[in-house]
């Protein structure tokens, strides 16, 4: 677990949401970056001194405010502008180390968010239109930009993910759970099943290749 | 199966990953309707709607497995 590939995840925990968060957590393990998200259970001064864990052994981190609308008690969501502002907090007060953190926000709607947050303008924000795809698109373009090394292009990532999802559905029906619901399994877990087919993956193409 | 002991199993995800199939996967993408191989890299042939890429997938391989997925990964038809 290394600082430089560590990718800070703040998002919102539905199952509305969970497409977009699992096709961003398979495209990290692909490209080789190990995500930090805590887990859904995680509450309270728990959580708070979990977030800064995550927070200080990241060099990259995903906002996702796509979701800080009003839920259904009439109540805004502002766990993750929360979240966000304290990623922001480590950067700008933080150890040395700590000002060299990367930041994507990620957004349902391009420009929406100077409505409600515009202090963050400035920053690489970008639209994912509630879309898998996209969101792949935009996490696998930033990693680019910040990395400036060869990755696999996002369209090959989509096909692939595809491909897992297949594999996994499988594997979650003879070992008895919901792929698709975010309870169903931990984060930790679905990392780890991700992993775990990524190395599959690239011994398949190694064959291939060899 | 609880929480605990869910990636148990997971080696057998390790070898699905690994397998070789005939396994055509149809793929909705923001460029239209791909056509897949299992284990290939790149899509083999991308259309412009779905039942297209259905007609492409059976006159590709007649005998292969075919996969029709959602706007969100998921299986939207499993191979019959």
């Amino acid at each position: 677990m290394t600082f430089e590939r560590n990718v800070f995840i703040n998002c919102p925990f539905d199952n509305e949401y969970f497409p977009i968060l699992r096709s961003i957590l398979f495209c990290l393990v692909y490209l080789d970056f190990t995500p930090q998200i805590s887990e859904t259970t995680d509450s309270g001064a728990n959580r708070l001194s979990k977030l800064k864990d995550l927070i200080r052994t990241s060099k990259y981190s995903i906002h996702d405010i796509s979701r800080v609308e009003l839920n259904s008690e009439g109540l805004p969501r502002f766990n993750m502008p929360l979240e966000c502002g304290i990623d922001f907090g480590a950067k700008m007060l933080g150890p040395p180390k700590l000002r060299t953190k990367i930041f994507l926000i990620l957004e349902k709607e391009r420009h929406r968010y100077q409505g409600f947050i515009s202090d963050i303008s400035g920053n690489d924000i970008r639209s994912h239109n509630n879309d898998p795809e996209r969101a792949i698109q935009n996490v696998r373009d930033w990693l680019k930009l910040n990395e400036r090394k060869s990755l696999d292009f996002s369209s090959n990532i989509w096909l692939v993910y595809n491909e897992f999802l297949y594999d996994l559905t499988e594997y979650a029906k003879e070992n008895h759970f919901d792929p698709h619901h975010i309870n169903s399994i931990t984060f930790m877990d679905l990392i780890e099943l991700m992993v775990t087919w990524k190395i599959g993956w690239d011994e398949r193409n190694h064959e291939i290749a060899g | 199966m609880t929480k605990e002991s869910v990636t148990k199993n997971k080696g057998s995800l390790r070898i699905a990953a690994r397998s070789s199939s005939d396994r055509l996967h149809i793929v909705p993408t923001n460029k239209g309707w791909s056509v897949k191989r299992e284990g290939a890299i790149r899509a083999t042939r991308i259309y412009k709607t779905k039942s297209e890429a259905l007609s492409g997938a059976i006159a590709f391989h007649d005998h292969s497995a075919i996969v029709i997925h959602a706007k969100d990964g998921s299986i939207e038809q499993w191979p019959k």
